[in-house]
């Protein structure tokens, strides 16, 4: 395979060279763009070859590759993506000036391709756009915020877990799962409350990756649930800290009214592990009757 | 362009397959047997099988941390574009919800039950324009001698034709009076090319495929503009299905001395036949035909044209103009074929199908056949296409966007009262962008917009009894692509589905599709993302009210949810049987991605219900993957 993409960067480079200047780098990016972002099935076999052989023209691609951003196509967007990916760091600078585009999809390409390069030189230019009107760049700047892992855009994704579109919330706890900082706790216990699952999943998934410093504050949201769903969340943390600390509230819980709180709660301390909370779903699956909670129950101990 | 590939067709030896004979048996059946099924266990009514569904659908969202609001797609993940149908949004956002509306379009016995008007929605250019007051007088003088002549029913329906043509005249309709001869000549070629496939692209090279594609994405990003004023244009379809109600509910009496009258107007000519064996050769206006095994041969040059034919009775022979342009384009047709074994012959663009103008074709008795190639048997776009055929087992066959197909703006219907019918879509153009060997489909019940520039519109196939075949290759079977709505409703009857991919209640790209089974034993094959998946921001539903059904897949199906979609299959009554390949993304299955989840909801309430391969087993819930859950009750 990557003799093939040198062979296309050989061949396509020096047809380009006969020319002279952006205009034979040009020729050479459309050319390998055309084939890079096919997705016919009797060309499928040049696809990576070419997005190869553009990622190894570097820096020297980038101004025609950020022209191609103007596309509204998925398959386009997607091979953009892949090939700046291969490129790398070099095509940073570019992509930060791409953010402030009057055109709506070459900047939101663009705020996605930078989370997913990762480098923390965007990040002053990605805090920029946090609070732009358009929340779809807003979730996608918190969201490629997130995957840049930058500590200094962590207040900005606090307040965008406030967000008045579910969305940008939901694109908030994502980013905010890439952090352990105590300091998150708090917000993320309000999100899993929020109307929207994409949130509330999300922020209990941030809330796990904490570790230490949330169990105390989840044990205490036990004794006062806001309400069920985030209740049933609480219960599922309590399983991904495996602290000692839930071993009592999951023992009552797996013995509660709520089938679907047992469930739950079966799952969570088959997740704490230890002799106790085993001998608690021992007795649990003698009088239960759910099937959702004996599923939960016997996974436990099958695995 | 040629005919399907698949197709033999023989429209000179009608077939008679016993299927009066069979009918008759059955009634008699029926009757025998009616007390005794009466004293015996009755069967639940489908809002009872609603109301328990409804019931576990909020124990399988308990059970996903979730609750009712959850389940939401919007419209807005990008820019709304101006053809986005307010129902396909109201679906997105309580996409349950298409499970209602798949039930109440079984008990529909009037086409205007479907409310289609309502459909289009709101945002449309002004569409009913009364012929103004001289065309009125010149109308009524046309047939002030021949009134006596002709009859009362004749007079009168003829008299509704033209008034009717009057409306779907496009240069009486407002939204194209701002055209000028140039923009209209573009939309024709512009949506003909969006509508078209050829069968040689798997033959070209990748620069020109792409070069293609390009031209194409070219022509979309004018035709978004140009086509504002031809909003709501299929909602001209009210004067047709007023006129099918009043004149044509019965067969008009045509008195033996209007027999081979005939009569030139501004639309071409009227012609009343006569009870012998007629052809009909060339371009006409209104054809009535009283009588005989007739054929009908059209021909038209040009495009605007319409073509009113009712026929009273006889073995038939309907063929249309096979060229690349439809001579329809803009214009209007409705044909009413009271009695007879028919067959109807089309190239693309004709039999049901209305593009920037309505067309329906409605026939009443008979084993019928129906041969097109794409967009054809209930098809729309900027407009409305209604199949409807009210008896007898008949056969339809398609290319590609047929037997209920919704593309922008459009609303197509595919509406089959009974019989054991057979529904073919596919094997002419193949899918060169997934495989080598399949083709595309993108029918029965499907609904298609032109990413991310124009939203789809409204793919309805209804079939209310019989023991229907359903077959499909790539996309098809109550799904949909991009900000459509796509639905196929059956009724009764042990129906076999099959199709390869996105198919049989699948939704791929921020749309809803909806296979909704009422009662039968039926049988389900498909190989992948199908079978109640949605895909990417899509809900996909596959919904079994009764019957021992028996349902076969590959890989994600069964209630699977895909790039943050929601997939959901529910059995409500029966002993089924569930087989897949893979238990890695089947039978209540979600996946994360953009970093959450997808929603996969399976649910059979009843029965000792069989499982092979993938997770699941009768009288057990399951959730082996985070998003998905599974209940067999």
């Amino acid at each position: 395979m990557i003799h093939f993409a040198a062979l296309f960067s050989i061949l396509l480079i020096s047809t380009a060279a006969a020319q002279t200047g952006a205009d034979s780098i040009n020729v050479a990016v459309d050319s390998l763009f055309v084939r890079a972002s096919s997705i016919n099935v009797y060309y499928f076999e040049l696809v990576q070859p070419s997005k190869e052989a553009l990622g190894k023209m570097g820096a020297g691609a980038v101004p025609r590759l950020v022209e191609k951003m103007r596309t509204q196509d998925a398959r386009e967007m997607q091979a953009l993506e892949d090939v700046f990916k291969l490129i790398g760091p070099p095509a940073v600078p570019q992509l930060v000036d791409v953010l402030g585009s009057e055109n709506v999809y070459r900047r939101r390409l663009a705020a996605r391709i930078l989370g997913e390069l990762k480098d923390s030189s965007s990040v002053e230019g990605l805090l920029k756009y946090t609070n732009d009107d358009d929340f779809r760049m807003r979730g996608g700047v918190i969201s490629a915020l997130g995957k840049v892992g930058h500590k200094r855009a962590i207040p900005k994704m606090r307040e965008a877990l406030r967000d008045q579109d579910y969305l940008v919330r939901t694109s908030a706890a994502v980013a905010l799962s890439n952090f352990k900082d105590s300091s998150n706790v708090i917000p993320l216990i309000k999100a899993l409350s929020d109307k929207y699952y994409g949130v509330r999943y999300s922020a209990a998934l941030a809330l796990s990756n904490i570790g230490k410093p949330a169990v105390r504050p989840i044990v205490d949201a036990l004794k006062v649930p806001g309400d069920t769903l985030s209740y049933y969340q609480l219960i599922e943390i309590a399983g991904n800290l495996a602290d000692p600390r839930f071993l009592e509230p999951l023992v009552k819980i797996v013995n509660s009214g709520d089938p679907f709180a047992r469930a739950f709660a079966a799952e969570a301390l088959g997740k704490l592990g230890s002799e106790a909370a085993m001998k608690a779903l021992q007795d649990r699956y003698e009088i239960e009757t759910h099937p959702l909670v004996i599923s939960k129950i016997e996974a436990v101990v099958l695995n | 362009m040629a005919g399907p590939a698949l197709l033999g067709v023989d429209c000179m030896e009608p077939s008679f397959y016993n299927g009066r004979m069979k009918y008759l048996i059955t009634a008699l059946m029926f009757l025998i047997l009616a007390p005794i099924g009466n004293s015996q266990t009755v069967a639940p009514a489908p809002f009872q099988a609603l109301d328990s569904l409804q019931r576990a659908i909020d124990m399988s969202l308990s059970s996903l941390k979730m609750h009712r609001g959850d389940l939401t797609f919007r419209g807005d993940y990008l820019e709304e574009d101006p053809y986005r149908l307010p129902i396909v949004d109201t679906y997105m956002k309580e996409p349950l919800k298409i499970i209602d509306f798949a039930d109440s379009v079984l008990t529909f016995e009037r086409l205007t039950e479907f409310k289609i008007r309502s459909l289009l929605g709101n945002k449309s250019s002004e569409v009913k324009r009364a012929p103004n007051s001289k065309s009125a007088e010149r109308d009524s003088r046309l047939f002030e001698r021949a009134d006596t002549l002709l009859g009362r029913d004749v007079s009168s329906l003829l008299k509704g034709l033209l008034y009717l043509a009057r409306g779907v005249d496009p240069d009486n309709w407002p939204g194209f009076s701002g055209y000028s001869r140039f923009q209209r000549d573009s939309l024709v070629e512009g949506f003909t090319l969006l509508l078209e496939e050829n069968v040689e692209d798997e033959f070209k090279t990748i620069y020109q495929l792409d070069s293609i594609a390009q031209y194409e994405d070219r022509w979309a990003e004018r035709l978004v503009k140009l086509t504002e004023n031809s909003r709501g244009r299929g909602k001209i379809v009210d004067e047709f299905i007023s006129l099918l109600d009043s004149s044509l509910a019965r067969p008009p009496m045509v008195p033996a001395k209007a027999r081979n009258y005939s009569l030139i107007t501004d639309y071409g000519d009227i012609v009343i036949g006569d009870t012998s064996a007629n052809t009909y050769q060339g371009d006409f206006f209104i054809i009535i035909d009283p009588g005989g095994d007739d054929t009908y041969n059209l021909k038209f040059t040009g495009v605007g044209h319409q073509i009113y034919i009712i026929d009273l009775s006889g073995h038939d022979s309907y063929s249309f103009p096979k060229g690349r342009i439809s001579p329809l384009f803009f214009g209007g047709s409705m044909i009413v074929d009271f009695k007879g074994d028919d067959c109807y012959t089309g190239g693309s663009y004709s039999l049901g199908a209305g593009l920037f103008g309505v067309s329906v074709l409605w026939d009443k008795a008979g084993n019928d056949r129906y041969y097109g190639d794409a967009f054809t048997q209930g098809a729309g776009c900027f407009g409305v296409g209604i199949l409807r055929d009210d008896s007898g087992n008949d056969s339809y066959q398609a290319a590609l966007f047929a037997q209920g197909f919704g593309f922008v703006d459009g609303v197509g219907i595919l509406w089959d009262f009974a019989g054991n019918d057979t529904y073919i879509a596919g094997g002419r153009y193949k899918d060169i962008l997934r495989y080598k060997d399949h083709y595309l489909s993108l029918s029965q019940g499907f609904a298609y917009g032109i990413r991310p520039k124009m939203s789809g519109g409204i793919g309805l196939l209804v079939d209310k009894a019989g023991n229907d075949a359903y077959i499909s290759d790539i996309f098809g079977q109550g799904s949909s692509y991009w900000y459509g709505l796509g639905v196929l409703s059956d009724s009764a009857g042990n129906d076999q589905y099959v199709s390869f991919q996105y198919a049989q209640g699948a939704a791929t790209h921020m749309t809803v599709g909806i296979l909704f089974e009422a009662a039968g034993d039926d049988v389900y094959s498909a190989k992948g993302v199908s079978q109640g998946c949605g895909h990417d921001r899509a809900a996909g539903l596959l919904v079994d009210l009764d019957g021992n059904d028996s349902y076969n897949a590959y890989d994600l199906s069964q209630a699977a949810g895909s790039a943050n979609g929601l997939g959901f299959l529910a059995d409500i009554r029966g002993v089924d049987a569930y087989v897949v390949r893979s238990d890695q993304n089947t039978r209540g299955f979600g996946q994360p991605r953009r970093d959450y989840g997808s929603i996969g909801i399976f649910i059979d309430l009843s029965g000792r219900d069989g499982y092979a391969g993938g997770v699941g087993h009768d009288s057990t819930w399951w959730s082996d993957s985070k998003w998905g859950v599974g209940i067999d009750q």
